[in-house]
């Protein structure tokens, strides 16, 4: 066996005209636990999709072992012992932990099931974790999460594989949890498995990985062994980037709060949210993927249950509302996954537009077709969305013109208060300019904004003020002058002051 | 009796025109200059059908309309002001009309890139695809000139149409539950037990108004539960409405006692009767109520607030709760609301046979579906149309009715049907792969 287990040098990943990987080249050696760290879209997910044999690289090279490897699709990476431990859970909820544990693998002959076999491999493989006392008979959905994580692995660990990568496993889990997760993990490395640990939580590697990889912007930036690097440092190679003054930014005071969230908790996320959000004002929230952003958001608009806390509108109480109560309010919601929840893909560009409000167009019940698609063409042209025409099915646009079409609804609608989730996300540059300059008219107009993003400089760019949320609680909210992109890492990912395991 | 079907002739025509006009008119995602060429086209058709209109309404007014015609300037500008939502949408288009509609000039004009004709094409195969199916079969039937005679008349048309009268209904109702993403099985059921109903309150003596609601009512009565079920516990239309086939079905055999109820000889009779049998009209009043319902209903699904509501929730749920709409009140509102049609084609299956019948329209609603299916709408949701539907309800009538006047055995219509069903759903397919 040498001595390198893993090796990539000068991976490189374009889509279109966006470049996932401009060059990424680091080792692994077996039983090494090697952590992959790096911000939201620095390349980590396409680097493990080309790992796992989801994407092929357009240049670059893998060796396994010593020898070249090139992955043609996911069952050929993990037969060749890759295998992948995704962030979301991919269990099938109905099937017993011995079913899910032999998904796709189950030992038979002629297409005639061996339930012996297929028992003992399942054993075996929970034993190696030392969890044998999980039941093999119960249905998978009727565990705990850190018992499914636990199968997920042991379903991983059947096809005893050379390298396991792991995508942020503990973000579900609790702290005992976390522990009996470290613990099979250094059994893993006993055994001389190697792991990539993808984490966003530095305390994490520090405590469990040998060495670890930064990725800034699809390259990696550097590699070092975790024991003797100081986090600070760390954090430099994640950000190291100037912040560029793209941002347009329309002068607008604040004025009177309008929306308040206190204490505000969900069903599992948020735990704990308390802002004030004012007219005129651009609030954004950072935060990790999983922090619990979306969520706070879903929660006051009433799309989730609200388990906890208080919402004022206007200085008035008003804490379990209808999201059809919440437009009735002047609220309005921009959903983050645009495609699935956000729009009526196969209905009119005007239906999309003003379906919370039909009522300038509607007389004694009867909508006037052709003042509804004025109207639209009136804010297509005031948000320049490119389109046939009014009628055309918002499905055939570009993601960016859909995006306006997206935004022009709140707009038409007349919210006051708007929920932004990842309102660029997905979108090209020169529109991503445009939502900015928007949103800055729309601050001057004295409409309130809550911002959720995931990508820092725009944050910083844009608003006024920004909270950022860690592990589903708003950690600290202050004017954006007084964030850099450094401490608003530092806070996201638990390091400062002794919050991460309160 | 004959100034009345002079009348309902004239009706007729004034419909085809619209529905010529309206379908050009609809495919509103045309370029500017393919709709000046489809205006040049359905001008001349419906100036021919006005012309045919003009005629029957009386023959002075043929010659009026035929100098009037003559200019065809003049003869759009009528045809215009006869159809509003036309002028709205050739104005709109700032298009300028001229011989025949069109410009000249803007005709030499025309620069079509190939997308967008054939976007435009698959459009208006989309909005007139159920209507050329209709008029293939009807073709089909009328190749050999011995059925043809019998095939090809007035009179059995007047029968085709009486047999869709109960299908059409139900396929308004149903067209709104698949437009919004839900099914309902129930149908069959539920059109059985509203015709031992309204049997039952004919024989207790009731007046056949107080008869008729009530039939329509207990349909209603069935889609109220069925919705509030659906909504309440968010459970799949599918089973629920499967539940329902069985209740419904088990409660108008106890209603009857196990056999069928003789209702006495009433107006209600009158509804789907076959007066002058040998000539197209009159229709009987249900074609008229079904007909007219269908206007209703079209103008309900594209017009109202409500009716977009439907589409919406079809389209996406998801996207339907974010913007506020209460998704399972109106869940509850539209298996009620389409309820009441199934009462309806209840009553009108009362009326054909004269006598409530337990064990009457098994399956019905998969004839229902089927029409609904072959109209354009996806069991998805999101799309559908009523005109589709209406069809959809024809095609069927017309593959059983001349099914029969080929005197082709039971069993070979339902294998045809079959085919036909797979056949418009896979074209269907097709077609929406071609457009994505």
């Amino acid at each position: 066996m040498s001595a390198t287990r893993l090796r990539m040098s000068g991976l490189q990943k374009a889509f279109g005209a966006t470049r996932a990987l401009r060059g990424v080249s680091f080792e692994v050696a077996p039983g090494e636990v090697h952590a992959l760290i790096g911000e939201n879209g620095a390349g980590k997910s396409t680097l493990m999709k080309i790992l796992s044999g989801a994407y092929t690289p357009d240049a670059g090279s893998i060796e396994l072992d010593g020898e070249a490897f090139v992955p043609d699709d996911p069952l050929h990476a993990r037969r060749c012992g890759i295998a992948m431990i995704y962030q979301e859970l991919i269990l099938a909820p109905h099937l017993s932990v011995e079913e899910n544990i032999l998904l796709g693998e189950e030992p038979a002959k002629f297409g005639w099931l061996n339930r012996p076999r297929r028992r003992e491999l399942a054993r075996a493989a929970l034993a190696e974790l030392h969890h044998e006392n999980i039941p093999l008979e119960a249905p998978v959905k009727t565990r705990t999460i850190a018992e499914q994580q636990i199968v997920e692995i042991a379903r991983a660990l059947v096809h005893q594989p050379k390298v396991l990568i792991m995508d942020e496993p503990t973000s579900s889990l609790t702290q005992v949890d976390t522990e009996n997760l470290f613990a099979a993990i250094a059994r893993l490395k006993q055994r001389g498995v190697s792991i990539i640990y993808i984490s966003h939580f530095l305390e994490e590697c520090r405590r469990i990985c040998d060495r670890f990889t930064v990725l800034r912007d699809g390259e990696s930036v550097g590699t070092g062994a975790m024991a003797s690097a100081d986090l600070k440092d760390i954090i430099r190679l994640m950000v190291g980037r100037e912040i560029q003054d793209i941002y347009p930014r329309t002068p607008h005071s604040l004025g009177e709060p309008l929306f308040e969230l206190r204490e505000v908790a969900g069903r599992t996320k948020p735990r704990s949210v308390s802002l004030t959000l004012r007219a005129g004002e651009i609030f954004g929230v950072a935060g990790l993927i999983g922090a619990g952003r979306t969520e706070t958001l879903r929660a006051a608009f009433g799309l989730d249950r609200l388990d906890g806390g208080a919402v004022f509108v206007q200085g008035a109480a008003s804490t379990r509302r209808t999201p059809t109560q919440r437009l009735a309010q002047g609220i309005g919601l921009l959903s983050e996954n645009r495609k699935e929840e956000g729009l009526m893909l196969n209905r009119s560009l005007a239906d999309n537009l003003t379906v919370t409000r039909f009522a300038p167009f509607t007389k004694f019940g009867l909508i006037n077709g052709r003042a509804q698609r004025q109207a639209t063409r009136d804010w297509m042209q005031r948000l320049d969305v490119r389109a046939q025409g009014p009628a055309q099915a918002i499905g055939e646009l570009s993601g960016g013109n859909q995006q306006k079409v997206a935004i022009g609804r709140l707009l038409h609608h007349e919210a006051k208060i708007l929920l932004l989730d990842e309102p660029t996300r997905g979108i090209d540059v020169g529109s991503k300019a445009q939502v900015y300059k928007l949103m800055g008219q729309l601050a001057a107009e004295g409409k309130a904004l809550l911002f959720v993003s995931s990508y820092l400089p725009e944050l910083l760019g844009v608003c006024d003020t920004i909270g950022v949320m860690c592990r589903g609680v708003l950690v600290a909210a202050r004017p954006a002058s007084e964030w850099t992109e450094h401490s608003i890492i530092n806070v996201a990912i638990g390091q400062s002051e002794n919050l991460e395991f309160s | 009796m004959f100034e009345i079907a002079k009348l309902q002739k004239a009706i007729i025509w004034l419909l085809a025109a619209n529905f010529v006009l309206g379908v050009s008119l609809g495919a509103t995602s045309l370029p500017r200059n393919l709709i000046q060429v489809e205006a040049a086209i359905t001008g001349v058709i419906s100036l021919v059908l006005m012309y045919r209109l003009a005629k029957i309404l009386h023959p002075s007014f043929a010659l009026v309309y035929a100098i009037f015609s003559a200019i065809p300037l003049i003869g759009l500008i009528c045809l215009l002001v006869l159809n509003g939502k036309a002028t709205t949408a050739l104005r709109c288009r700032g298009i300028r009309v001229g011989l025949l509609g069109a410009d000249r000039g803007d005709l030499s004009k025309l620069a079509l890139d190939s997308s967008s004709v054939a976007s435009s094409v698959g459009s208006v195969l989309n909005s007139v695809g159920p209507f050329l199916g209709l008029l293939l079969v009807i073709g089909l039937f009328s190749l050999s000139s011995e059925v043809r005679s019998f095939f090809l008349t007035g009179a059995n048309f007047k029968i085709i149409l009486t047999q869709t009268v109960i299908v059409a209904i139900g396929a308004l109702g149903m067209t709104m539950i698949i437009v919004s993403g839900g099914i309902d099985l129930s149908v069959g059921s539920a059109v059985a037990l509203a015709s031992v109903v309204g049997a039952t309150l004919l024989v207790k003596g009731f007046s056949p108004a107080v008869a008729a609601l009530i039939t329509i009512l207990s349909g209603g009565v069935i889609g109220l539960v069925n919705g509030a079920v659906i909504a309440g516990f968010r459970m799949l239309p599918f089973i629920v409405t499967l539940g329902m086939m069985g209740v419904g079905r088990g409660a108008a055999k106890w209603l009857a006692g196990n056999q069928t109820v003789n209702s006495p000889e009433t107006s209600i009779n009158a509804i789907m009767g076959l007066e002058e049998p040998t000539q197209l009209f009159p229709l009987p009043p249900g074609v008229w109520i079904a007909i007219g319902l269908a206007v209703v209903m079209s103008v309900v699904l594209r017009q109202t607030v409500f009716g977009r509501y439907i589409f919406a929730i079809g389209s996406n749920e998801a996207t339907a709760r974010l913007c506020g709409i209460r998704v399972q009140l109106h869940k509850a509102l539209i298996y009620s609301f389409a309820g009441l049609f199934f009462g309806l084609s209840g009553l009108m299956q009362l009326s054909r046979l004269t006598q409530g019948d337990p064990t009457v329209a098994i399956g019905l609603e998969l004839d229902i579906i089927a029409a609904v299916v072959i109209g354009g709408a996806s069991l998805n949701g999101g799309t559908g149309s009523i005109l589709g539907s209406m069809i959809g309800a024809l095609i069927m009538a017309v593959l059983r009715n001349g099914s029969n006047q080929m005197g082709w055995p039971t069993y070979m219509q339902e294998i045809i049907i079959g085919v036909v069903i797979i056949l418009a759903v896979g074209l269907d397919k097709f077609r929406q792969t071609r457009s994505a």
